[in-house]
């Protein structure tokens, strides 16, 4: 969506179904200028709105490349990939904050295995329901409910996003939870997942990003001149 | 015997064609049976207590225990009449008193949705 009439109309639609904070996705060769731009005309309309990125790698070396290409310059980082190996690599990988299972046509072999490291969360996006069907409804609908069991199982947090490009495609949050009520999450996860686990990962990365960040843990309060 | 216990929905609509009344609740029952079946369209209980042609905002009311099952079909509505089409829930309330003198209806709808509430 690039025109900026388009991306105030969608601003205004999602400040009115309830949003405070929204993920725009940029394209991994966006930089600052066209980032703060976007941010200003959701944040005319009260919104504030967190940049990201989703990569598509293809092999683990892929992956690592970009992530050292991205991820200081964007707040949340998703990975899309087909590839088993790839996916194994970032679900280890803690530069990584979500993963999309929906471009894999089939993850049943898919070793998903949380690491300690890892801070990266599965993403269930709406739109793979409501927009872009790969497969007929009932067998989307299970393979979703599949994805969900697995990252509960592997206690992945989850993040339901809408994955909207068109106004048309935008929905509530608290509908969005709804659905995934319906696709298997408890009330409170479900609520969880569109409120408090997004909102906890971007406020973690923007702390990350920030110039007093040091490590994990470790912040610079100051420096001391000798 | 207990009364049943219900909740409102303030529903905006978005179609590219301009809808009745009669065919947003045809489609939102068949659209609850496409999901949920017989029983769960008896146990949901979908009924559009009115529906604003002017500016396409529908009140529906559901069981109590149901609203979840009715707001997630309502998301998943993507076409009404063979036409594009969305619905938002804008508001939820135990009464439709409540809904309609909520201020927040003043504070955050735009005007042009407004109209009779």
């Amino acid at each position: 969506m690039e025109d900026p009439a388009a991306q105030k109309e969608m601003a205004e639609l999602a400040r009115c179904l309830g949003y405070s904070l929204v993920a725009v996705t940029f394209h991994p060769r966006d930089r600052d200028e066209k980032v703060n731009g976007v941010r200003k005309i959701f944040l005319d309309v009260g919104l504030d709105v967190a940049s990201r990125v989703d990569i598509s790698p293809r092999s683990r070396n892929e992956l690592l490349k970009e992530l050292r290409a991205v991820r200081r310059d964007f707040e949340i980082v998703a990975i899309e990939s087909s590839s088993n190996e790839t996916l194994t690599v970032a679900q280890r990988d803690s530069r990584v904050d979500i993963i999309c299972l929906d471009a894999t046509p089939s993850n049943r072999g898919l070793a998903l295995n949380r690491a300690i490291s890892s801070s990266a969360h599965i993403e269930i996006n709406m739109s793979t329901l409501i927009e872009t069907r790969r497969l007929p409804e009932h067998l989307q609908i299970a393979k979703i409910m599949k994805e969900i069991a697995k990252a509960k199982q592997n206690k992945f947090g989850i993040v339901i996003s809408s994955g909207a490009d068109n106004p048309m495609y935008l929905r509530a949050p608290r509908d969005v939870a709804a659905v995934g009520m319906l696709l298997g999450l408890d009330k409170e996860a479900a609520l969880k997942s569109v409120s408090s686990i997004p909102t906890s990962l971007v406020n973690k990365n923007r702390a990350k990003l920030g110039s007093r960040y040091a490590k994990e843990g470790a912040r610079v309060i100051g420096i001391r001149n000798e | 015997m207990n009364r049943r216990a219900w909740r409102y929905l303030l529903v905006k609509v978005v179609a590219d064609k301009a809808l009745t009344k009669k065919a947003f609740s045809e489609n939102l029952a068949k659209s609850v049976e496409h999901l949920f079946g017989h029983i769960g369209l008896t146990e949901i209980s979908p009924r559009v207590v009115s529906y604003d042609q002017d500016c396409s905002i529908a009140l529906v009311k559901c069981s109590r225990e149901s609203v979840q099952k009715l707001r997630a079909t309502l998301a998943l509505i993507t076409k009404i009449e063979d036409s594009p089409a969305a619905a938002f829930v804008l508001r939820a309330s135990g009464t439709i008193r409540g809904l309609r003198q909520s201020p927040w209806i003043e504070k955050s709808l735009p005007s042009i949705w407004r109209g009779s509430f």
